[in-house]
């Protein structure tokens, strides 16, 4: 009796906190700036849960830069028709489950009201692609770009593939300057995986180079001792594991290394801090890394302080961070300009926009060539290899010009 | 002896109450589907609205699964036939040109079909091995769809699934399914055909038949119920219903992947039905509602929602092993008094089965 | 083919193979004794790798210190467990699953909120690589085959021939009869998850700095000893060794010849077939 009467307590009392909380953030409202949201859908839970938490809290840092200003966003929110306006980002899990990425769709489309989403993963993408466009909401993907979500017949979906780009420079340049021939691909078997072993695919057709090995493995995988042997069996010069996740990157690394193979591998994104502590620095002989400056740009440099400092080295996911800071700042630069939130008018503009990119200038959207609509941002790209344990760049400020 | 037998004692008179009320239960069923289907044209919020198609088509899949454990099954690989499910009715539809209202059924038929072939083997299996044994070959199924790229699309699923061929009902009109309140209805027509079928298996003879199954296979066997047929007719009709559930799915996301399908699913479906109480025809409904709601009110913090979610779960096993449904009656019971130690009671008595 | 890539799968085989048999001894264990699957040993196998992550790395401490007292820790904590939640239902069996996979979950999401989002390594302790008839195996793979191999011979032998084993088994056979002769339920329970536990953190200690540390990976860790104690008769030690074998044979040969992601596919339809001819496993036997 007792007891139950206590829970009762609790239960009013929790009710009070609740109604607390509601009328707090009511209160916040009430401000003379009026708030915008910004939807978020990505992986927060789960195998995948790193990544996601991570480019959340890049996100926010985007956000909140735009909301206060800094050294990245001179003034403080952004202005539309003399009105001034803040973003809020709200986020939900799709755990890799194309029911919840809907469901999240759906919460931030015709409960939130967003106008833009940033998600990530393309299958996930595909899923509330149907929706968004429906809707006419401005999809940012953050995923290995596939012609069939970036194409004209989806206007209001934008990306920011780093991975296609990649290949079409890194391999024309390793034909000519190397005598590197014959190449393993080796890919989770995820969205991102085939994707990217597609765009390796793509960039290898355009050189004499020869592809020996080309499999997916299990996303789960972590012994990769059998699928190693085979590869190094097959004897190739160079090993493709573009877009593997950080962790298990890591460990392909130091398991290629403890069964022999000296030669080099390619990795999109790396997490150098994961692959020092992991496969150990003397590993990373050879190994190419793009994009990845010698040196961080200003921006670079700016956001990995902010990010230590306030979600701490732990949660640091790496060199991959810096692809989710920039659309914020274009998005809010191209309302800005035309002065409307109307999507159709946004996306016009924002075609059109030169970009201050967080990876240098000048940087504009392509991909006219190949996706049939610019939705590619372009910017220069450095790819740089360990050699004699020191980061050299080899390939400074390309751009991936015929993707145009 | 067991928490089922304390369902059904006094056996006769409540028999008959319950064959009474089987008669009337149709028009209560149709009752509360008239009475949902006013929700999306009251309430137009378009958000709202998917959380309960959401919710249906859950309900789908936990009230067949709790129907399956109620027969003794400690079935792990739901996610198995909500796949088949899934993936037939995508490709009678997109590969056979099957209209969607001819391909669902089929789905449920198929799924059925292989329930009732791989039924009659495994079924005899108890506990552990036959969770294994049906996770075992959900996840063969998914290796199958992730690994045969020309009919089930690979890793990266089938895209672009068409939604049901509009249909017309007279003195209704044209339901193109191009709004979710289309779709609304459809679900909801769904869940409570298969509420209606698991309603009338339950409250049938064969209900008490697996009454018995649950409390004692021997004590059945002698006195000569065939189990084995009834278990693969159970676990043959379940199935197939959540398959129709599963093909409701692919048609309602667009978009379907081994991904979905994985035994993340069945656990899912686990809680739900745990936290609302297995013996209950009205838990898996009441966990599932309930759960999903909790879900979408945590919808942004993800770990703190599975911390919900176990919480929930460790809670409900450790001090309600009835489920969220019997909560009404513990707190009544600790009002009138005297009963706490009955709960108790029967908390041990059950334990000891 | 060559004859060092045959002994280099031979040997990737019996590494993989003792790597799931070790993951697999304490699930086994607790089965034989009290016939539970205890889910949440995937989770006692990811804090034990977090402990000495902690000990190791963190604190600096020498890996032998830390041996007995991340296994001391978890078995703690795992009889701890035991006291509070699995005790009240400890006869429903099919409670205690759930309960074990709602604590599981509990502790991996309350894990990426404690522990972080980084994955984390942890320095080994035996650096370098052994070499052998033209295949090779890294120093840290050989010490799981070796102390895997001890930990599971080690275990036969205590619950076979010493005294304590014999109380234990007397459990597992019949607990009322067991009660009668003076052998305590609650002693027997208790111990069982300290050693089911103290296996896991073994795991944790031994395969952690072969790979990575994260909080999901007990998940995956529990649904592999799931499928290995399963093929091998559940609650049988030398069925889930010859199982984990089997299994990692065909993980290594399925991978060098036909392909990794095909591989996995093979393994499930192998145990399904198997274990629908033959249920109980390769050497298990009936139960109630």
């Amino acid at each position: 009796m007792k007891m139950q009467r206590g829970s009762y307590f609790r239960r009013i009392i929790w009710v009070g906190i609740v109604v607390g909380l509601v009328l707090i953030s009511a209160g916040a409202y009430c401000g003379d700036v009026t708030e915008v949201e910004i939807g978020g859908i990505t992986s927060l839970s789960g195998v995948a849960a790193p990544w996601g938490i991570g480019m959340n809290n890049v996100w926010q840092l985007a956000i909140d830069e735009i909301n206060n200003g800094g050294k990245w966003w001179k003034k403080k929110g952004f202005t539309v028709n003399g009105k001034k306006y803040n973003w809020k980002l709200k986020t939900y899990d799709h755990a890799f489950d194309a029911g919840k990425a809907v469901s999240a769709a759906n919460r931030l489309i015709n409960r939130d009201r967003v106008k833009i989403i940033f998600a990530f993963d393309g299958g996930m993408i595909k899923a509330f692609q149907p929706i968004s466009e429906k809707a006419k909401v401005i999809t940012v993907a953050y995923a290995s770009p596939g012609k069939d979500y970036i194409n004209p017949k989806n206007f209001y979906t934008w990306m920011y593939g780093i991975d296609c780009m990649a290949a079409v420079i890194f391999y024309p340049w390793l034909e000519k300057n190397t005598d590197i021939r014959r190449i393993a691909i080796l890919e989770p078997d995820h969205w991102t995986g085939h994707t990217t072993e597609a765009a390796s695919r793509f960039g290898i057709s355009k050189t004499k180079l020869e592809i020996v090995f080309d499999d997916f493995f299990p996303a789960d995988m972590t012994d990769f001792y059998p699928i190693l042997t085979r590869i190094i069996q097959k004897k190739p010069d160079l090993i493709d594991i573009g877009n593997v996740d950080p962790a298990a990157r890591a460990l392909i690394v130091k398991q290629a290394r403890e069964l022999g193979f000296k030669g080099p591998m390619y990795i999109i994104t790396p997490d150098i801090a994961n692959l020092k502590s992991v496969a150990g620095w003397e590993n990373c002989e050879k190994l190419y890394f793009a994009p990845y400056d010698t040196q961080l740009t200003e921006g670079q440099k700016y956001v990995k302080d902010m990010y230590v400092k306030r979600f701490g080295e732990e949660n640091w996911i790496g060199a991959i961070s810096y692809i989710f800071w920039d659309y914020a700042f274009w998005l809010s630069e191209a309302i800005e300009k035309a002065g409307t939130f109307d999507t159709t008018t946004v996306c016009n503009v924002l075609e059109k926009m030169k970009l201050k990119s967080i990876y240098g200038e000048p940087a504009y959207f392509a991909g006219k060539g190949y996706y049939g609509i610019n939705r590619m941002p372009l910017y220069p790209y450095n790819i740089s290899q360990v050699q004699n344990g020191k980061l050299v760049q080899v390939i400074s400020g390309a751009y991936a010009t015929y993707l145009k | 002896m067991t928490k089922a037998a304390a369902c059904h004692n006094g056996l006769p008179s409540a028999y008959l109450q319950k064959l009474n009320r089987q008669k009337r239960a149709p028009y209560g069923f149709l009752g509360i589907f008239f009475l949902l289907s006013m929700v999306p044209f009251i309430c137009r919020n378009d958000y709202y609205v998917h959380v309960m198609i959401a919710i249906f088509y859950t309900v789908i899949y936990t009230s067949t699964y709790r129907f399956i454990l109620r027969t003794g099954q400690f079935h792990f690989g739901a996610h198995a036939f909500i796949g088949i499910g899934a993936y037939a009715s995508v490709l009678l539809v997109t590969r056979a040109g099957w209209s969607f209202w001819a391909a669902m059924p089929a789905a449920g038929i198929i799924a059925a079909v292989c329930a009732l072939i791989v039924g009659f083997p495994i079924l005899r299996l108890k506990g552990i091995y036959f969770a294994i044994i049906t996770w075992g070959l959900g996840d063969t199924l998914r290796f199958v769809y992730m690994r045969f790229k020309n009919p089930f699309g690979g890793a990266l699923g089938i895209f672009s699934i068409p939604g049901p061929n509009p249909i017309t009902i007279p003195g209704v009109g044209v339901i193109d399914f191009s709004q979710k309140s289309h779709y609304y209805i459809l679900a909801l027509a769904l869940m409570m055909l298969t509420l209606y079928v698991l309603y009338r298996l339950e409250r049938s003879r064969i209900g008490l038949v697996f009454g018995a199954i649950r409390e004692g296979d021997q004590l059945a066997r002698a006195i000569g119920i065939n189990i084995m047929n009834y278990k693969v007719l159970a676990f043959a009709v379940c199935s197939g219903l959540a398959a129709m559930g599963g093909s409701f799915y692919a048609h309602y996301t667009y978009y379907i992947s081994p991904q979905d399908f994985t035994v993340l699913l069945t656990i899912y479906l686990a809680i739900y039905t745990v936290v609302g109480g297995q013996d209950s025809y009205f838990g898996a409904i009441v966990g599932t509602v309930v759960l999903s709601l909790a879900g979408e009110i945590f919808a942004g913090y993800s770990h703190y929602q599975l911390i919900m979610y176990s919480t929930f779960m460790i809670v409900v096993l450790l001090f309600l092993p009835q489920g969220l449904v019997s909560f009404p009656r513990y707190i009544a019971r600790l009002f009138v008094g005297n009963s706490a130690n009955e709960v108790k009671g029967k908390g041990n008595e059950s334990a000891l089965t | 083919m060559e004859l060092h890539e045959l002994v280099q799968n031979v040997v990737n085989a019996i590494s993989i193979g003792s790597i799931y048999a070790l993951l697999a001894l304490g699930l086994t264990l607790l089965f034989s004794i009290m016939d539970i699957l205890f889910f949440a040993h995937g989770a006692m196998y990811m804090l034990g790798a977090y402990a000495t992550y902690y000990f190791c790395t963190k604190f600096g401490w020498n890996y032998f210190v830390a041996i007995p007292l991340v296994i001391l820790l978890i078995g703690t904590f795992g009889t701890l467990i035991e006291k509070g939640l699995f005790r009240p239902i400890r006869n429903d069996h099919v409670a205690i699953i759930f309960l074990g996979i709602a604590l599981n979950w509990f502790l991996e999401s309350a894990g990426f909120i404690v522990f972080g989002l980084r994955p984390k390594p942890v320095a080994s302790a035996f650096p370098g690589k052994l070499q052998f008839l033209g295949s090779t195996i890294s120093w840290e793979r050989a010490v799981v085959v070796i102390i895997g191999m001890i930990a599971v011979f080690s275990l036969y032998f205590f619950l076979m021939r010493s005294r304590l084993g014999l109380g234990l088994r007397a459990f597992a056979e019949d607990p009322e009869a067991a009660e009668l002769q003076g052998i305590s339920n609650d002693h027997v329970c208790s111990l069982g998850f300290f050693i089911g536990c103290g296996l896991a953190a073994l795991a944790g200690l031994l395969v952690a700095p072969i790979f990575i540390i994260t909080p999901a990976m007990g998940s995956h860790a529990v649904l592999i000893s799931l499928l290995v104690i399963g093929l091998g008769g559940l609650g049988s030690i030398p069925g889930a060794l010859l199982s984990a074998f089997i299994i990692g044979s065909i993980e290594s040969f399925g991978t060098a010849y036909l392909g990794a992601n095909i591989t996995w596919g093979l393994i499930f339809i192998f145990v399904v077939v198997f274990l629908t001819i033959r249920p109980t496993g390769i050497l298990g036997v009936e139960r109630e």
